[in-house]
């Protein structure tokens, strides 16, 4: 099972942090201006924006690794929630290309994003 | 064998720099949510940005020969990747990457010098010197730092070498872990470099994280997998644009992405 890299300080998130919770309706508009609504999903899907900065060259490479194990999107994975430590077990990343910049020595940057799969 | 070249510093890069590892999924989302996913495995690439300031001419002349000789886009050529250990499989001694003499014993699974298990235990068990190596395809007469953590009893020694070029530092061990490193430039001209670990006879030493850089020092280690940081690349776009900003001093943003 994959899972999330955990950051030195043992956090997977640092501030700031973004965390998006989206429910999809269906719409439909009539001609006299009322509306009728649907429930699209059943639940709602989750997305975190996690933005890493600092980081030593030990959690680059763990960033890497992740994103070469999950192949881009391609592959799930579980993720944590920073927020209410709730575990979400089917989890994928949001962008298939990942890019780090390095700063300095051991002060790395990346942002990744994850996005929660309807199982 | 065209390269991208080092800076006079020694280094092939500067700070700040960035590296894109990029793959390729195609998603269907469907109407409640659910997703169908296809990996196209041939379609990973990688691409790095290199904001170079401050170049001395003869530095900026270097990656606009590169750029003439490469053709622009057209030709590949040969990247020390900054971001990388060089070599290959940095905390398993045991792939093929690495090749031990034969009396040489190695096994995985000893406390590092980070609190894990990743070092490695080998012991000579010959009568004479005997040493683990690997072998890149990279310019032999660059500037390279090879370097180890170590511990144990004698000495072990590093070893850069390509054809009759040979570089060989050799250090006392201790029981605690020290990191050693060998830096320099060899006399040789070759499209190979060999990185060797010595033992002496009889031997016993711990290993932990062999590292090779393109750079005259050592920088924090990197663990390695199956790739090593030596990459085919080409010049992404049909004009390398430098900016004189005062005398002898340069500056550009190259773009790099991987043919293979």
């Amino acid at each position: 099972m994959i899972t999330f890299p955990v950051l030195k300080s043992g956090a997977v998130a640092q501030y700031p942090a973004e965390r998006t919770v989206a429910k999809t309706t269906w719409i439909g508009r009539f001609v006299d201006g009322s509306e009728q609504r649907f429930r699209n999903e059943a639940t709602g899907l989750h997305k975190w924006v996690v933005r890493l900065s600092l980081l030593t060259e030990t959690e680059m490479v763990a960033v890497r690794e992740f994103v070469d194990n999950v192949s881009g999107r391609f592959e799930s994975f579980t993720f944590t929630d920073p927020w209410d430590g709730a575990v979400y077990a089917n989890c994928s990343l949001g962008n298939d290309a990942n890019t780090i910049e390095w700063l300095g020595e051991n002060n790395g940057r990346t942002t990744l994003t994850i996005r929660e799969n309807r199982s | 064998m065209l390269v991208f070249p080092q800076l006079s510093s020694g280094a092939n890069v500067q700070y700040p720099l960035a590296r894109t590892d990029a793959s390729r999924t195609v998603v269907n989302f469907l109407q409640d949510g659910t997703t169908v996913k296809f990996e196209d495995g041939s379609g990973a690439l990688t691409r790095w940005e290199l904001r170079l300031e401050s170049l001395h001419e003869a530095e900026r002349v270097a990656v606009e020969q590169l750029f003439i000789a490469t053709e622009g886009e057209l030709n590949a050529f040969t990247l020390l990747d900054p971001g990388s250990n060089l070599l290959s499989w940095s905390e398993d001694f045991s792939k093929p990457a690495w090749v031990a003499d034969p009396l040489l014993q190695s096994t995985g699974g000893a406390t590092d010098p980070r609190g894990g298990t990743s070092a490695w235990q080998l012991t000579n068990t010959g009568q004479a010197g005997q040493q683990i190596a690997q072998t890149l395809g990279g310019p032999a007469g660059f500037e390279y730092c090879f370097s180890v953590f170590a511990r144990g009893t004698g000495n072990v020694s590093l070893v850069r070498k390509s054809g009759a070029a040979v570089d060989t530092r050799t250090f006392a061990l201790t029981s605690f872990w020290q990191r050693f490193s060998s830096a320099g430039r060899l006399s040789a001209t070759g499209d190979t470099i060999t990185l060797a670990l010595a033992l002496d006879a009889a031997a016993a030493v711990q290993l932990f994280g062999p590292q090779l850089e393109a750079q005259p020092a050592a920088g924090p280690y990197r663990r390695s997998l199956g790739v090593a940081g030596v990459y085919k690349v080409r010049f992404e776009g049909s004009r390398l644009n430098t900016v004189a900003v005062g005398l002898d001093r340069n500056s550009g943003v190259i773009r790099l992405v991987t043919v293979e």
